[in-house]
């Protein structure tokens, strides 16, 4: 632990990995803090697995640094990193019980036997598995295999628990089961969760750090609702939530306050602090899609327009409408079930919208 | 005509079984015939011809013989198929479809090809003709079998446990030890049982390099193959015998599992 970052568990230094032409991780710096819950979030081959796997050792990098409390370990092999991985395969072994996939790395540390069946026991209890140690795996359901997953790894007292995907092979309701189980975990044990996902909602819903990766670099890293509401540039616009991108050119800048010409009208949008974007300049904002709000009579909100409904695509509790507006931009606002069943939205109908100027988020990088 | 394409298939299978098998059939009814020629009329049935072989010393020998060998064979070519088939399924390398091509060879090529070929090597190389040579030519023989079981089972197991292995402090050996063969043990006892019943059944080969110990197929070309007598009957049908079970273990072992198998990916 080196004494001016006490706090940094994980540091990656310009961490470079190619594979033949392809740089699947291009240029990554990231301080990963002790104790938090760090999501990595992107579309598949952003490289996000490739970073996890290099943590873990079972990749190295083409270029740059990975540091450990302090300790380069770019050259230490997976076996003596100390930083188990929770796989979205399980990847659990088939010929050992569950207390045998748990136990396993104890055994390989040589812990006493004694000492092995507490630990075990105390970790499947961690999961919900009490009684479960004599099962054999293919008699598991994917949550319970899962959970077994989480306890070999948690079961070493890790500093760092790294999960890649551990959701992406289980149903949405057993999912949900698992988030809260996940975040009850990552507050009982109090380390390091490093968690890559390329589902926003669990991103959101779990990490209190969200680093959205694309094409192998960092596009943004912030807290959930910084990420979800001020999104840097067009990518984590579009990746995260539902936004809306305009571009255009600034005719008057006012205070924190910038009225924008586009294609589609005059907008006022905030301007993030350090921007400075003055007249004439050309920049691209964000907004959200349930920050626009179907028009009332007499409305005086600054940002108004008025489209088309193409589609209505309902996700039980919000349904998101598609608006066309004159030129062709196609436009999305969510809406409440509530608020869709009074407004009797048809498609082909017209339908004016506004939002708030502080619901418009000027992107620092376009 | 759904009923009658079903008859046809059928019958088709029944045929194709019979044809494979008649001979065998032939042969092992008439290790039973009251008769010193093996053809009909039927004569009776009798256990003599099983007692005369069985009581033969030099029978006994070659036999006891061919069950050395396979068994050395096969704890020879079993790690050797398994080693190489666990290497070509990890590391990627350049050639490795025309380097499984070559190890793939032997078992293709003429038997007669390959025992001349290896009789000229041990002459040549200065090695006695002998058992010894008898098991080093089987082993090359079988060696590219247990390869092929090994691969198909490997190529089944998932890759990330054994990552998952190192990933919670096995180094590259433990893993192979406590994860790839405790998988591996049915596949690997099938290509031992595979192997044995290839020794215990080739005769070309060991013909060309076998000295004065012979093994019991050579026996049998050597003794028989100028006079007929029923005793030849009551050979094949107990090495049939040994054969056949070694290769439904070997296969009871390899497919059997197929419901926990599946449960792995």
């Amino acid at each position: 632990m080196t004494l001016n970052m006490p706090d940094v568990t994980i540091a990656l230094e310009n961490v470079v990995k190619r594979f033949g032409n392809v740089t699947a991780v291009d240029g990554v710096r990231l301080d990963i803090t002790r104790g938090e819950f760090l999501a990595v979030m992107g579309p598949s081959g952003c490289g996000k697995t490739t970073l996890l796997r290099m943590i873990a050792g079972l990749e190295q990098p083409t270029s740059g640094s990975i540091v450990i409390d302090g300790q380069r370990v770019n050259d230490v092999k997976p076996w003596r990193r100390g930083t188990p991985l929770v796989w979205q395969s399980f990847a659990l072994f088939p010929h050992l019980d569950v207390a045998g996939n748990v136990g396993f790395g104890l055994r390989m540390q040589r812990v006493p036997k004694a000492e092995r069946e507490r630990r075990v026991q105390k970790a499947l209890s961690m999961v919900s598995l009490d009684g479960y140690g004599k099962r054999r795996i293919d008699e598991l359901s994917g949550g319970q295999m899962q959970r077994v997953g989480i306890a070999r790894a948690t079961v070493l007292d890790p500093k760092v628990l790294l999960l890649d995907e551990p959701m992406g092979a289980l149903d949405a309701k057993i999912g949900r089961t698992m988030q809260g189980e996940l975040r009850r975990l990552h507050t009982e044990l109090g380390i390091t969760f490093v968690y890559v996902t390329h589902n926003q909602s669990e991103a959101l819903a779990l990490a209190s750090r969200i680093v959205v990766m694309d094409g192998g670099q960092i596009k943004q890293v912030g807290e959930p609702t910084d990420v979800y509401r001020r999104p840097q540039n067009r990518f984590v616009a579009e990746f995260v939530g539902t936004n809306n991108v305009f571009s255009g050119t600034v005719v008057r800048a006012s205070e924190n306050l910038l009225h924008i010409d586009t294609p589609q009208g005059v907008f006022t949008a905030l301007e993030p602090e350090q921007c400075h974007k003055t007249t004439g300049d050309r920049v691209s904002f964000a907004v959200n899609a349930d920050r626009v709000h179907t028009q009332d009579v007499g409305n005086e909100a600054p940002n108004k327009a008025h489209g088309t409904i193409r589609a209505i695509e309902t996700m039980g509790w919000a349904t998101t409408v598609s608006l066309e507006l004159p030129d062709g931009y196609e436009l999305r606002f969510s809406q409440s079930e509530r608020e869709m069943g009074m407004l009797q939205h048809k498609i082909g109908g017209e339908v004016g919208v506004y939002w708030e100027s502080e619901a418009a988020f000027v992107m620092p990088e376009g | 005509m759904d009923r009658v394409l079903n008859v046809v298939l059928k019958s088709y299978l029944a045929l194709f079984f019979a044809f494979i098998f008649a001979p065998i059939v032939v042969l092992v009814l008439f290790a039973f015939n009251d008769s010193r020629f093996p053809s009909l009329p039927w004569s009776g049935f009798t256990l003599r011809w099983f007692e005369e072989v069985l009581s033969d010393p030099a029978v006994r020998d070659a036999a006891s013989n061919s069950i050395v060998v396979a068994l050395t064979v096969a704890a020879i070519a079993t790690p050797i198929g398994a080693m190489a088939a666990y290497f070509v399924s990890r590391w990627d390398f350049k050639g490795e479809g025309a380097y499984l091509g070559i190890v793939a060879a032997p078992p293709l090529l003429p038997l007669l090809v390959l025992a001349l070929a290896f009789s000229v090597f041990f002459r040549e190389a200065g090695f006695a003709a002998s058992l010894t040579t008898v098991t080093i030519a089987h082993v090359v023989l079988a060696a590219p079998f247990a390869l092929g079981i090994m691969r198909m089972r490997i190529s089944e197991m998932n890759v990330d446990t054994e990552q998952a292995a190192w990933n919670l402090g096995a180094g590259r050996w433990r893993t192979i030890a406590t994860v790839v063969l405790p998988q591996a043990i049915p596949a690997l006892a099938a290509a031992y049982l595979l192997s044995a019943a290839i020794s215990w059944d080739e005769a070309v080969i060991a013909w060309y390099v076998s000295g004065m110990d012979v093994t019991l197929p050579v026996h049998v070309w050597s003794e028989f193959s100028a006079k007929i007598s029923t005793a030849v009957n009551a050979i094949g049908a107990l090495s049939f015998a040994a054969s056949i079970s070694m290769i439904v273990v070997a296969e009871i072992l390899f497919f059997g599992l197929g419901k926990r198998r599946k449960h792995e990916q």
